[in-house]
């Protein structure tokens, strides 16, 4: 289910002294099943951009058409996408109220009015998919380590079995580790179940391990977009925005800075040494 | 959806009310709200009203957000006036049904009513030129001399800046919670009374779980820098009587003798 985005602009508090121009202008659209990036400084709109992909804003010009439904249309339509688009706000884990991790990952299953079994074998299905065990259904949220939390209310929404899914700042405050798993299930997530991915950040080494494709935002508006490595490679630009291009991508810049022939689209540490290694071995052979 | 929540009214100005000393607009707003109840006829009314119309000028204020205070209480001032109408006994004015208005009625509610509005008028004119952290600074030096007698003064004036310091932060939070429940299906607009009470659970836990931590961590920040409550504590602002305070000081004496006098000479 495509996602179009046109012409979208959102107006913080309008016509007040307060009003402030969030989104501008804004047309993109996602395709089913691809892994996209969305990256930008502090303050560029992402976080509000996303809030319209299942309706929480509403344009205040423009449209967004899901699965070719406009969500202006209807409260109906406005419901059936808040089950198609799975949208998981950062620090996700503030959001627990239940009294044990069951019953917070039933909430949104049982919103959609499911009948117990169901709404059981859900719960079970998505902390699976997040790396949990049955062990912790009957603890209490709050009881959880950071990236515990975190991966409790994420399977909160996997447990509504969406069919995009749009996270804010995923791994935002997590160690290496925590990270590193969320990061892994995600990729499992679109992988094996086909999921439409949305991926906001502004760490760059996650978007460059995750998303085929990114858009950059700058105040507002969409200022490049391409496949993960043609953004990268255009690194003066990323850091004219205060955005730093992946390690390795800044590497393979330094290297060629001193004269070595090597290509600048390589996003992870794997990547690297294949190309450090094509060039060395090249500069031995002449 | 609900950020950037002005609080309270204050507009910000550089008017000669604006700079009074919060101190001084304080005392003055409580005079004028007592000696309210002391004027008894329409001269005085006419003074006070005078009065507070020169404030407001002196603010240079637009009328919109004056009328907005006003706005809200309109309702209150209707039925009092009302009430006091056909309720007061007297000489009949006109009859509306079963109901009778009375002259004694009409001239005191017409009091009532000009007593009310001119309440609102002073206390938000403070508002509306003071800003809360200003607001709380003036209360807080001006209840010192009650601390003798068990007052907590600084600490009042400590809760109420941190108050006003996380309501925008609260309502922001509130407003992301509630979106964040929505996207899992939850509904806050519909139902009965009941369910729209439990309804607010998923909205409130996490409000609550997250106002706690924050005070948690503030209380360590404050302590991390020693504070130890209103003692020996100097302050980088400090607050100082201005020849415009003698002024508007001097006023206020004048409209309470002005008053006073009306009452005792002036017809009833």
């Amino acid at each position: 289910m495509p996602i179009l985005i046109e012409g979208l602009t959102y107006v913080y508090a309008a016509g007040t002294p307060l009003e402030a121009r969030a989104v501008s202008d804004v047309t993109l659209s996602i395709e089913d099943g691809e892994l996209l990036g969305i990256i930008g400084p502090t303050g560029s709109g992402k976080t509000t951009l996303i809030q319209h992909l299942n309706g929480l804003l509403r344009p205040t010009q423009g449209r967004v058409v899901v699965d070719g439904v406009d969500l202006a249309s209807s409260r109906e339509a406005l419901r059936a996408v808040r089950r198609k688009v799975g949208l998981i706000f950062q620090y996700p884990e503030q959001q627990l109220f239940e009294e044990t991790v069951f019953e917070d990952v039933a909430f949104g299953p049982r919103n959609l009015g499911l009948g117990e079994a169901e709404v059981e074998a859900r719960v079970k299905e998505a902390l699976g998919q997040v790396g949990l065990g049955h062990e912790l259904l009957k603890r209490s949220p709050f009881e959880l380590s950071g990236g515990q939390m975190r991966r409790v209310a994420i399977a909160g929404v996997l447990a509504m079995k969406p069919k995009v899914l749009v996270l804010d700042e995923p791994t935002a405050g997590l160690d290496p580790r925590g990270r590193a798993e969320i990061l892994g299930h995600l990729e499992a997530l679109h992988g094996r179940l086909g999921l439409t991915v949305v991926l906001v950040s502004h760490s760059m080494r996650d978007v460059a391990r995750l998303a085929r494709r990114l858009v950059v935002m700058d105040r507002g508006r969409i200022v490049l977009s391409g496949t993960t490595r043609e953004v990268f490679s255009r690194a003066e630009e990323l850091e004219r925005l205060g955005l730093k291009p992946p390690p390795m991508t800044s590497l393979m810049r330094r290297l060629r800075d001193r004269g070595r022939p090597v290509s600048l689209g390589v996003l992870t540490v794997e990547e690297a040494r294949r190309e450090i290694l094509r060039v060395v071995r090249g500069e031995r052979g002449n | 959806m609900i950020r950037n929540v002005p609080i309270g009214q204050f507009v910000p100005g550089r008017s000669i009310i604006h700079r009074l000393d919060p101190r001084t607009k304080i005392l003055v707003v409580l005079v004028y709200v007592a000696i309210l109840f002391v004027a008894n006829n329409a001269y005085a009314y006419a003074l006070l009203l005078a009065f507070g119309l020169a404030g407001l000028a002196l603010t240079r204020l637009k009328p919109r957000p004056v009328l907005r205070g006003l706005r809200s209480v309109w309702f209150l001032v209707v039925l009092t006036v009302l009430l006091n109408l056909f309720m007061t006994p007297g000489p009949t004015l006109f009859r509306l049904g079963p109901l009778h208005a009375t002259q004694t009625g009409a001239v005191m509610g017409l009091f009532m009513g000009g007593r009310l509005v001119l309440l609102i008028l002073a206390t938000s004119l403070l508002t509306l030129t003071t800003s809360p952290i200003d607001l709380t600074d003036g209360l807080e030096r001006l209840l010192q001399p009650f601390r003798r007698v068990g007052v907590p003064a600084h600490e009042l004036a400590m809760m109420m800046t941190i108050a006003l310091r996380f309501i925008p932060t609260l309502v922001e939070e509130a407003d992301k919670i509630m979106k964040a429940q929505m996207a899992r299906g939850a509904d806050f607009m519909s139902g009965n009374i009941v369910r729209r009470v439990r309804s607010l659970v998923p909205l409130l836990v996490p409000l609550f779980v997250s106002a706690f931590r924050r005070a948690d961590d503030l209380a360590l920040a404050m302590e991390a820098r020693c504070y130890r409550g209103g003692l020996n504590r100097t302050r980088m602002r400090q607050l100082k009587f201005m020849p415009r305070d003698l002024g508007a000081a001097l006023a206020s004496v004048a409209l309470v003798a002005g008053v006073v006098y009306l009452r005792l000479q002036g017809p009833s």
